[in-house]
């Protein structure tokens, strides 16, 4: 997903991946990412119809575009509503 | 371009997002009905996603073990994973800009890492950059 990320990036457009895999993803240093903390996998932007959850990391994430970045950090982000 | 994983690159965004059109890349393998789907035993492949489609056309087809990912939760409702329909509220508010009009989805969970590198990940670069996407949105599973 890095390697991916990586090359949209480097044609010049800004990215933010969502990560549940940090290890991995950390490996590879993405150039902007979130962790939504204790999600699992088959939805790691919140549970099928938790309509409040999944528009909250969406906006976390892309919020993200907005802020400087140290590229290769993954900033982990804490949903009560999860 | 050879990337080395030291040299992380980092395009500086100057756009607010109330002015920015946003594009969703997934591996999370999304793909709607009547679309081939994955190759569970690893696919390098990928789907172009129309803008106008509707959560209900979307089903996963992806080759981790259920145990590690579990593709019924998604299969009830796709924003899990592709959050189309949150973007699109997000554009009707004016959180952002516009959804693009077209997005793209693959399956994660590939052996096949270097022809992922060489073709797979320059050819969605390059669908991205024909696209009026000023921004990504990066999903997996």
């Amino acid at each position: 997903m890095v390697t991916v990320q990586r090359a949209i990036e480097s044609q010049g457009i800004p990215t933010v991946l969502v990560t549940l895999d940090t290890e991995q993803s950390g490996l590879m240093r993405p150039p902007r990412a979130i962790h939504p903390e204790g999600f699992e996998f088959g939805h790691s932007l919140g549970k099928p119809f938790d309509k409040e959850t999944q528009t909250a990391v969406v906006k976390a994430a892309l919020a993200q575009l907005e802020n400087k970045q140290e590229p290769g950090q993954i900033h982990t982000i804490r949903f009560s509503t999860y | 371009m050879e990337m080395s994983r030291k040299a992380i690159p980092y395009t500086p965004n100057t756009l607010a997002l109330k002015d920015m059109t946003i594009m969703i890349v997934s591996t999370a393998g999304a793909h709607l009905k009547d679309q081939e789907p994955f190759n569970t035993e690893g696919d390098i492949s990928y789907r172009v996603i129309p803008g106008d489609v509707k959560a209900e056309d979307f089903t996963v087809t992806h080759g981790a073990p259920k145990e590690h990912y579990n593709t019924d939760e998604p299969k009830k409702d796709i924003n899990c994973i592709f959050p189309i329909d949150r973007l699109r509220e997000l554009a009707a508010e004016g959180f952002i800009q516009g959804v693009a009009e077209k997005h793209i989805s693959m399956m994660g969970y590939s052996m096949r890492l270097n022809q992922i590198n060489t073709e797979t990940a320059p050819a969605i670069a390059k669908e991205v950059t024909r696209s009026k996407a000023d921004a990504v949105i990066l999903t997996a599973g």
